[in-house]
């Protein structure tokens, strides 16, 4: 529904003013970097060499050997992985699960579970990433020095699982998000309609499938919305497998990053993360499509 | 519409709450037996538990010590979907993503009962209270008082051998709250369901109940019928709570026989005798509309007119005695009489055989 206003307080001139400095601040922060990049896209600009001072327009040269390129390929069905196991069925889903525990249990456990569950969250990326590989390093790891004690052979577990490692690592790092934003959209559900439930014979799971579930609904796409682009873009297994063995861990992310960095490829770099804000532009609306359907 | 009547007995009740570095007790060993199919109101200002009493009942809340038996079943550690009761909350608490008619029939999907017997069920049940034809709405669509509707209708449709009101008329206004309070009791009394009405509004309790237990820090302060609790109450906060009243201290002298004499506003008379030994100062409990007004030189006691309000139906007035005292005066039917006017001097007199004495 559009408001209608009679008597606006601003003109719509004086309005404009107030919003200018906004939509400066937007302009030269957010909308020319991304604009610059889709332009240096269309570029073959290098960071050594001729095209390093002299870049040349080159058109849609480079999309179309991303597309073309095998190794992008690649990267996009391990992201596609690492999004679909870590985003959707590790954080949220489990980050959902731990909310809904949580909502039920009262006093210490409650404090202990969350505390573990945040600080997980907050400790820098880099000290996580040397946790997890101090854990499962095939010489020293933690898992495989208990695993000899039990006399159980040692395993290599970023050459054995490469992408399960990096979605264990991913969902046990994001999952206090999705845990705290769930946690917060249950709160906002008057226990009266879960006791009113409970007392006309709903047991825990029809409370949970009837009630809670419809009613954080909104609040389950908005935060499927932003891990998952937030999957699609992360760059801390980087620091677990280096997108190795043989590129078994290339993320898309890890994939731009060695084009533009590695092989000082800036045009080329430019155009994948072009390709990347087109998908993620592309997941976003598929989900806001499917937030609209869930209303009417 | 066949429903189990179910007796429900609080035994000894106590509820704790710990927390905040301080225990509060809501409820402090409430004992009570509610017949099957009686309608009894818990009342009481906000904060003496009545709440928390039920929801024991329901069993939201564990009880410290004590019991709750519903239909002889000790129900004590019977999780609340298994008691087979219902509840109406102040809020309504209906469920804002089902249509009306899915909101009333949502605990017939607990029920062994086929689609087509739990449709004709919801759609009775909205005759009887009155939504017939709002079926199909959301609940945001519908008027506070539509709203209350279904919340009653939904507690109803499940035949719960308990039904459970926690002040279901708070949030309606005046005039919707005197019809649905009428509609409730007659609902209850056709179906002859068990319920327990919780209330801190004395007419609602009065106008409804067959029974009211007034509570007062967590505890019964007197159980009894309406008549009772407002003719006869048994201590000086029940007299208070329910309904206007006054104080006046009356001195117990000899008794002989069928008769006691006392003293009161400084004059001795006789009253049908008393239980209470000579000397003993007690409170008689004098209701406003108890006192009449008449003209100055006759009357048991006589005083000046300090107040008077005028409320179309009655006319009240506060009477300064000549010891300081005041007294409440209420005159129905104002037209009968010239009205006495602010400074008249008015004698008053009442009916002596009728005292109620407190303990
Ligand atoms: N969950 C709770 N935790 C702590 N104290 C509570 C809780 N529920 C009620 N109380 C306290 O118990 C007392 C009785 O509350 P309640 O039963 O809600 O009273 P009423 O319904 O008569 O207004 C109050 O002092 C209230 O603060
Ligand atoms: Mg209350």
């Amino acid at each position: 529904m559009r408001m209608q206003y009679d008597n606006p307080i601003l003109s719509r001139r004086a309005a404009a003013v107030f919003a200018l400095p906004t939509l400066v601040f937007i302009g030269v922060f957010l909308a020319f970097p991304a604009l610059w990049a889709i332009y240096i896209g269309l570029t073959n600009l290098r960071l050594t060499g001729i095209s390093a001072i002299q870049p040349r327009f080159v058109g849609f040269a480079n999309f179309v050997s991303i597309l073309r390129d095998s190794f992008f390929h690649n990267s996009l069905r391990i992201t596609a992985q690492f999004v679909l196991g870590s985003a959707l069925i590790g954080q949220l889903l489990l980050g959902l699960l731990l909310a809904v525990l949580l909502y039920n249990v009262k006093g210490p456990i409650n404090d202990i579970v969350s505390s573990i569950v945040i600080l997980a969250w907050i400790i820098p990326e880099v000290v996580v990433a040397y946790l997890w590989v101090a854990f499962l390093d095939y010489d020293f790891g933690l898992l495989n020095a208990t695993r000899n004690l039990l006399g159980m052979p040692a395993v290599n577990w970023f050459f054995s699982h490469p992408v399960l490692s990096i979605i264990i690592f991913n969902t046990w790092r994001g999952t206090a998000f999705s845990m705290l934003l769930m946690g917060a959209a249950l709160q906002t559900i008057p226990p009266s309609f879960l006791e009113t439930a409970d007392v006309i014979g709903a047991s825990e799971w029809r409370k949970f499938r009837d009630i809670m579930l419809p009613l954080i609904r909104p609040h389950i796409i908005t935060n499927a919305v932003l891990i998952t682009i937030w999957t699609f873009n992360v760059f801390g297994p980087f620091l677990l497998t280096g997108g190795g063995p043989a590129f078994a861990t290339d993320l898309v992310s890890i994939y731009t990053y060695r084009n533009a960095f590695k092989y000082f490829k800036l045009g080329y770099g430019s155009a994948i993360s072009t390709i990347i804000l087109a998908i993620n532009l592309i997941l976003a609306s598929v989900y806001m499509k499917l937030a609209r359907r869930g209303r009417a | 519409m066949p429903t189990e009547h179910a007796s429900v007995v609080l035994d000894r009740l106590v509820k704790v709450f710990t927390g905040g570095g301080r225990d509060v007790v809501a409820v402090n060993n409430v004992s009570l037996s509610i017949e099957p199919g009686e309608l009894v109101t818990l009342l009481g200002p906000s904060g003496c538990g009545k709440t928390t009493a039920l929801r024991m009942v329901a069993g939201f809340e564990m009880p410290t010590s004590g019991r709750v038996f519903i239909g002889e079943k000790d129900v004590t550690s019977t999780p609340p979907n298994s008691r087979n009761t219902a509840m109406v909350f102040q809020s309504y608490a209906l469920f804002p993503h089902m249509t009306v008619r899915e909101n009333i029939g949502y605990g017939l999907r607990f029920r062994n009962i086929s689609k087509s017997d739990a449709g004709q069920k919801v759609e009775r049940i909205m005759e009887l209270v009155g939504l017939s034809g709002f079926g199909d709405r959301s609940p945001n669509q519908l008027s506070g008082g539509q709203q209350q509707r279904v919340a009653l209708a939904r507690a109803l449709v499940v035949e719960p051998r308990v039904l459970l009101f926690d002040e279901p008329l708070s949030n309606l206004d005046a005039k919707l709250r005197e019809q649905m309070r009428g509609e409730i009791r007659r609902i209850q009394k056709n179906l002859s369901i068990t319920a327990v009405y919780v209330t801190h509004d004395q007419n609602e309790a009065m106008s409804i109940s067959d029974r009211v237990v007034v509570m007062r820090e967590g505890q019964i302060e007197q159980v009894g019928t309406p008549e009772e609790i407002y003719a006869k109450p048994s201590t000086r906060f029940v007299a208070d709570f329910v309904g206007k009243v006054n104080f006046v201290p009356v001195t117990i002298g000899e008794s002989r026989g069928e008769d006691t004499s006392i003293e009161l506003f400084g004059q001795q008379t006789i009253v049908p005798r008393v239980p209470y030994p000579a000397g003993e100062t007690h409170l008689a409990v004098v209701r406003p509309e108890e006192l009449q007004l008449v003209p100055a030189d006759s009357g048991f006691v006589h005083g000046e007119v300090a107040f008077r309000t005028y409320l179309g139906s009655v006319v009240e007035y506060d009477i300064s005695l000549g010891d300081g005292s005041t007294l409440m005066a209420i005159e129905y039917n104002p037209k009968a009489r010239p009205p006495f006017e602010v400074g008249d001097v008015a004698g008053i007199s009442f009916d002596l055989s009728k005292l109620h004495l407190l303990r």
